[in-house]
């Protein structure tokens, strides 16, 4: 039986792939393959008192890196030298397990997952500052603004529903302590936790 | 006898306020997740963690199992009446239960989809019983090289069910065995990979890279896909769908259907004790086997109830399945698993042939499979109740439930420890897991790998030291040379797989 799928746009050609196809497909196994050298080759400075017949310390991580660097030398000269593309010809017909790895949508919007990335990371830094209340506000609504939400007053009650209910959720069910941040957020979270009942 | 009083005693326990509050809770929360495309199982389990730090052991593992049950069962709804399959399991639902649905016959395939999942979970929870107690006696008999075997065992069958490219697969364990390395070195006490930092002396937490991978890189994975508003779209014209009632089948249909029944209940809780055997892959196969062996395997596609029945009995006898190897050994086989087993050990409690050796912890493992069965019958009564309700959820916009997880998985991971190193770990692991869908590579390997990776090494320098370094130790004894051959036959699967698909391609062409 075959799970009938759509064909990825950047998958089905018929054409060779160029050598900068292969260099692109290539490029993570490279870098894989760097990091697991230096990796490696940190292995060879782990200071332990060595006593007859033991193994060391180094042994286990220089049995996976080693595995995981001829892995990817694999991968690099399989792409090299015998990859015609990503053709399905020579996929099972009855393959009933899907692949899960595979994303038939693609991977187009790099801008708006960095962009999402980039609100999170900017949360983080501003958490201590700004205190819980204000920097979730804050980052609900530019999050959901990147993910592309047009309604912005929606966008802003939405913000301020959803940054009270985790205050009471996680200050006043599950008594974390959440950053209040300083100065006058410091003033604008008490006031806020005072509204929600947590001393 | 004692696993049936046991169970019974469980039963009782079960009835406790708390723990039926949560059962409930779970349910309602593994709907909405079962239902939510985006939002899959293992996110509900992820959000739901935080709320067990300050409950026993008996309720939070109750929560989790729930919303873990009946996530497998809720997408069935959507599947058949919308074509919105809320899981990937789901989608073997589409080809017969959606056709059924057009063919007028929505509220014959609802029926179908809930005696499956009844089924399906009564019986494979009735193994789970059945098999824990024997399987944690031989786990008992385990040394370290048989422990390192059945690790082994479960990254092979993950690595290899992982995806279409099993050297992705490996790479990805590989990179989850060197996470688990980073720290302070158990038998030696030698610092490795910390880069002279603090944050990276005491190892990473599992449970960050768990959540981020999970819960951060999912979001970022799903922003980075184009297709968002459309599926939005659909979401909202299918939560203003009228409504379809759920009738269930005649005795004398389920008796014509009883191979099919029996068939897929079968395999669907075999298929969930092999590490890696998720509920997809047995929904899958159990659609395929029914396919390929079924009286009317043949005709399925056009709108048969077998064609329901398999795929979801499939889904729902995996549950229980996968709790075999996390109860018995504490080896988890997926995600959502691993998140049980992060619970436990949350609460100081090692999941293993030790859960089943003092009477206390006996009682709280049987509690456990009792809240199962009491969790099939009431996923079961909330499709009548709640399911229609809960599918309104579909009408949240995408953005906002995005901000929400990643909100949870901050939030949870936070609430942990009060540390904001493990916070920025969850996020780094969040980039990682984006690289990871952008670049084909599973995810599963290498947070399992994150996970047994300590087991695996421990067991693995145990059986050096006390054998002399002799590594033919894994294959002479008899249960690890068993095990180890299993777990060589598992990752030559998916190559024997490709061979043969190869030889019948170049063969019809």
């Amino acid at each position: 039986m075959t799970a009938s799928r759509p064909a990825s746009s950047d998958q089905q050609t018929d054409a060779a792939p160029t050598f900068q196809d292969r260099l692109k497909r290539s490029l993570p196994y490279f870098l894989i393959v760097c990091v697991g050298l230096y990796l490696l080759h940190l292995t060879r400075g782990f200071d332990y008192d060595q006593a007859a017949g033991s193994i060391g310390p180094h042994a286990w991580p220089r049995l996976v890196l080693f595995l995981m660097v001829g892995c990817c030398a694999f991968e690099i000269l399989r792409l090299a030298l015998f990859w015609n593309g990503d053709r399905r010809s020579g996929q099972a017909d009855d393959d009933v397990v899907p692949d899960l790895t595979e994303d038939d949508a693609g991977f187009d919007n790099l801008a708006q997952a960095s962009a999402a990335l980039g609100a999170i990371i900017a949360y983080l830094l501003t958490l201590p500052y700004l205190g819980f209340f204000a920097a979730t506000v804050t980052f609900i609504w530019s999050f959901a603004v990147i993910a592309g939400y047009p309604r912005l007053f929606t966008v802003t009650v939405v913000a301020l529903s959803l940054t009270l209910i985790f205050m009471f959720l996680f200050m006043k069910v599950i008594y974390v302590s959440l950053p209040i941040g300083m100065g006058p957020f410091a003033q604008l979270s008490l006031w806020m936790m005072k509204l929600l009942g947590v001393t | 006898m004692e696993v049936f009083d046991l169970t019974l005693i469980g039963l009782t326990r079960v009835f406790s306020p708390e723990n039926l509050a949560m059962l409930c809770i779970g349910l309602s929360i593994g709907m909405a997740v079962g239902i939510m495309p985006g939002l899959g199982i293992v996110n509900g389990i992820i959000l739901a963690l935080p709320f067990t730090y300050k409950m026993g052991i008996e309720p939070s593992i109750i929560l989790l199992t729930s919303i873990y049950m009946a996530g497998t069962y809720a997408g069935a709804y959507t599947a058949i009446l919308y074509r919105i399959p809320g899981e990937s399991n789901d989608i073997p639902l589409l080809w017969d239960g959606y056709r059924m649905a057009q063919n007028g016959q929505a509220a014959n395939a609802l029926g179908w989809a809930l005696v499956a999942a009844l089924v399906g979970g009564l019986a494979s929870t009735a193994f789970m019983v059945a098999l824990a107690r024997p399987l944690s006696v031989l786990a008992l008999s385990f040394g370290a090289p048989e422990y390192f075997a059945a690790v082994c065992f479960g990254l092979s069958t993950v690595v290899a069910l992982g995806g279409r490219s099993l050297v992705n697969a490996i790479i990805g364990l590989c990179i989850g065995l060197t996470i688990s390395t980073v720290g302070i070195d158990s038998i030696y006490g030698t610092s490795r990979f910390t880069f002279d930092a603090p944050l990276l002396t005491g190892g990473i937490p599992y449970l960050t890279a768990l959540i981020g991978m999970y819960g951060v890189g999912e979001v970022l994975s799903r922003m980075g896909r184009p297709a968002q508003a459309a599926g939005q779209a659909v979401s909202r014209q299918a939560a203003s769908h009228s409504l379809t009632k759920t009738t269930l089948p005649k005795w004398s249909e389920l008796w014509a259907l009883r191979a099919t029944l029996g068939r897929s209940t079968v395999l669907g809780t075999l298929l969930g004790t092999i590490p890696g055997a998720g509920a997809t892959v047995t929904s899958f196969v159990s659609y395929g086997v029914e396919k390929q062996y079924g009286k009317r395997g043949a005709q399925l596609g056009s709108g048969l109830p077998e064609g329901v029945v398999a795929p979801q009995i499939g889904s729902t006898a995996s549950v229980a399945g996968h709790m075999v190897p996390l109860l018995t050994l504490g080896l988890p086989g997926s995600g959502a698993t691993a998140i049980i087993l992060a619970a436990f050990l949350l609460h100081g409690v090692q999941p293993g042939p030790l859960l089943f050796a003092s009477e206390a912890s006996r009682i709280t493992a049987y509690t456990i499979f009792a809240s199962m069965f009491i969790a099939v019958i009431g996923m079961c009564l909330m499709s009548f109740l709640w399911i229609r309700i809960t599918v309104r959820m579909l009408s949240i916009p995408t953005p906002f439930l995005d901000a929400a997880i990643v909100m949870f998985c901050i939030l949870g991971v936070y609430a942990d420890r009060n540390n904001m190193s493990d916070v920025w770990m969850v996020v780094t692991f969040g980039g990682l897991g984006y690289l990871f869908e952008k670049f084909k590579f599973p995810i599963a390997p290498l947070v399992l790998g994150v996970i047994l990776g300590p087991i695996a090494e421990s067991s693995f320098m145990q059986s050096m030291l006390s054998f002399d370094n002799d590594w033919t130790i894994f294959f002479r004894s008899p249960i690890s040379g068993t095990i180890m051959a299993c777990a060589i036959l598992a990752l030559l699967y998916p190559a024997a797989k490709q061979y043969i698909g190869r030889k019948r391609a170049f063969g019809t062409a």
